[in-house]
């Protein structure tokens, strides 16, 4: 069977003003509901990659806490010793951290400050998060964001702090992170006696029983391995679903109601013509599928280009706002397009409906 | 009934009349009060007639006609198309009689605005599952054999009426059918379109021996009419008139 008369794409094309502004719509709602998805994503995969990438295989974390930043987590220093002294363990690590307020040349600098405390030589890959004292390293958006570079200084408490390093210290969208040394941290920022987070090496193969017994032994302590930090830190960002189902349902309407508007007042201009099918012998299935075939042809074009905006969003958006950490997950794009389809059918509904209540016998007046 | 029926011609496959109407009748409720449009017509048309049908307006002309291609439902009486009887059809069967046994054609022509007139022809055919190179086969041979060979990327909108109703006399004879119903074919047509239309009508029946009824105001129809048949408030008024 070859191809047949494209009716539905003809006719969707013979208005361009009303074909652009529902492709328009459904493009604005790809776009807005991948970059609200991509955002989530990108705070996610930076909240991992910042875990992943510090010393120690086991995290330990006040009994209830939610996350590296959202809330606070606090231990006291001496459980450093009783982790220490579990089998299996190799090294106790320790990190803390706070939301700081610095002055630059007059200017706040807000900054999510980390100080790491190494229980063992630090490996290279360490070395990154561990500043000199009187030293700060600030991550890229940060320095980006408030036109931080090498050599500036940042005063905290009448502490000055020279920057020494831009990198990708850790952005997760509400805050981006900067290392000092922990004996600058003690003395501005600490809370005596008391640690947020404790990084323990444990031996591979005891890494289970290493967090049974540190939730055994230390009362009001929670231990993970990496993975499951990993995961926790993930269940806090959840607090942008909110935000994010609203932008997505407002997004749905929008690119629904220009989609709806479209393809409804294509099919009633052309209601004579859908008369003048059926009396030429065209099935129902056929005609609905006209109406469906107009949904589809927007729906696919504003998806694909609704995509590539995305993209293009994402990779020129970190050069007008640094905090944005994007990343376009393939599940994602699929999500988004479930939700096209979705609309592309109810945008049909009423149309098809529409086209099914047409008499044939109306053609025959004048 | 005050109506003709042909006593002439048997052409169905059981050697019947190509159409054939018994106690047409159509009866419409606008608000309180009943309106008879059609009143129990008939009507038999042989293999390579032209019937012309006649009268005022409101006569009940074209109501008759869309009942004859399927196209509206009587309150009773009976439709034959080659021997079948469509009147009890279901709404698919209806569909396939519509599809593959009668063309029509308009006096508003009724092209698709949006296709060209070679896509207006294959239209019909995809309907009836004929598509693809076939389909464009099919059409461009009965729009050249209409002389429109140089207008097949036209669109509606940039085509004479004289041309747009040969592509709609194209679109009609796609699928092959025995029956041509014509609503007011040269209404919106000047004189000369409106010859050339009727001769074309005319060569239709006479040598692709298709049976064509013919609703119309225009006398200039009636010459190459073979009946000629007066609707007055739904019924025949007059015995048929052989024209020719």
């Amino acid at each position: 069977m070859g191809s047949q008369v494209p009716i539905g794409r003809r006719n969707i094309l013979a208005d361009k003003v009303k074909f652009v502004l529902a492709l328009g719509g459904v493009t604005l709602a790809v776009l807005l509901i991948l970059v609200v998805q991509s955002l989530y994503a990108g705070v996610q995969r930076e909240s991992a990659s910042f875990i992943r990438s510090l010393p120690g295989n086991v995290w330990v974390a006040q009994q209830g806490v939610a996350g590296l930043t959202f809330s606070n987590s606090f231990l006291t220093e001496d459980h450093a010793a009783t982790i220490s002294s579990i089998d299996g363990v190799n090294a106790v690590h320790r990190l803390d951290g706070r939301l700081t307020e610095f002055n630059f040349n007059g200017r706040s600098v807000r900054t999510y400050v980390w100080a790491l405390t190494t229980g063992a030589d630090p490996d290279p890959g360490e070395q990154r998060f561990l500043p000199q004292p009187g030293t700060i390293f600030v991550d890229r958006a940060l320095a980006k964001g408030d036109g931080l570079n090498r050599g500036d200084q940042l005063v905290y408490d009448g502490t000055p702090f020279t920057v020494t390093e831009i990198g990708n210290m850790g952005n997760v969208l509400i805050a981006q992170f900067a290392f000092i040394h922990p004996d600058d941290y003690n003395r501005l920022l600490g809370v005596i006696g008391a640690a947020n987070f404790f990084l323990v090496d444990a031996r591979d193969d005891k890494t289970l029983n290493v967090i049974e017994e540190i939730t055994g032994e230390i009362d009001g302590v929670d231990a993970f391995t990496t993975e499951q930090f990993v995961e926790v830190a993930e269940e806090a960002t959840r607090i942008f679903l909110p935000l994010i189902r609203v932008v997505t349902v407002i997004s749905f309407i929008v690119g629904l109601a220009l989609l709806s508007l479209t393809i409804y007042s294509a099919t009633i201009e052309r209601s004579r013509e859908y008369a003048v099918m059926k009396v030429l012998g065209a099935s129902p299935a056929r005609l609905y599928g006209i109406v469906l075939g107009q949904s589809a042809i927007i729906t696919g074009l504003g998806f694909a280009i609704g995509v590539g905006f995305a993209y293009v969003f994402n990779y020129t958006a970190e050069d007008f706002v640094p905090e944005f950490v994007t990343f376009i997950r393939w599940q994602d794009v699929l999500l988004t397009f479930g939700i096209v389809a979705v609309m592309g059918i109810v945008a049909s509904f009423l149309p098809i409906n529409r086209v099914a209540r047409v008499e044939p016998a109306s053609i025959f007046r004048a | 009934m005050t109506g003709s029926p042909s006593s002439t011609g048997a052409d169905s496959p059981d050697g019947g009349p190509v159409l054939e109407l018994r106690g047409l009748t159509k009866v419409f409720q606008v608000g309180p009060t009943t309106v008879t449009a059609v009143d129990q017509v008939d009507l038999s048309a042989r293999r390579g007639e032209i019937v012309l049908i006649m009268g005022p307006s409101g006569a009940g002309k074209t109501t008759l006609l869309a009942m004859i291609g399927g196209a509206l439902r009587p309150t009773s009486g009976s439709v034959r198309i080659l021997g079948r009887e469509i009147t009890s059809m279901t709404e698919s069967d209806l569909t396939d009689v519509r599809r593959h046994e009668v063309g029509f054609i308009f006096q508003t022509f009724n092209l698709l605005e949006s296709l060209s007139a070679l896509e207006n022809v294959q239209v019909p055919l995809n309907f009836a599952g004929v598509s693809g190179s076939a389909a464009s086969e099919r059409a461009t041979g009965l729009l050249v054999n209409l002389g429109m060979e140089s207008r097949l990327n036209f669109k509606p909108d940039e085509l004479s009426g004289g041309e747009r109703q040969r592509v709609s006399i194209a679109r009609a004879l796609a699928n092959d059918p025995s029956l041509i119903l014509a609503d007011e074919p040269t209404g919106n047509l000047d004189s000369d379109q409106g010859h050339e239309v009727v001769a074309l009508l005319r060569r239709i029946a006479k040598e692709q021996g298709r049976t064509v009824i013919i609703v119309s105001h225009d006398q200039g129809i009636s010459e190459v009419a073979d009946r000629i048949l007066r609707l007055r408030d739904g019924r025949f008024t007059a015995p048929q008139t052989q024209a020719g």
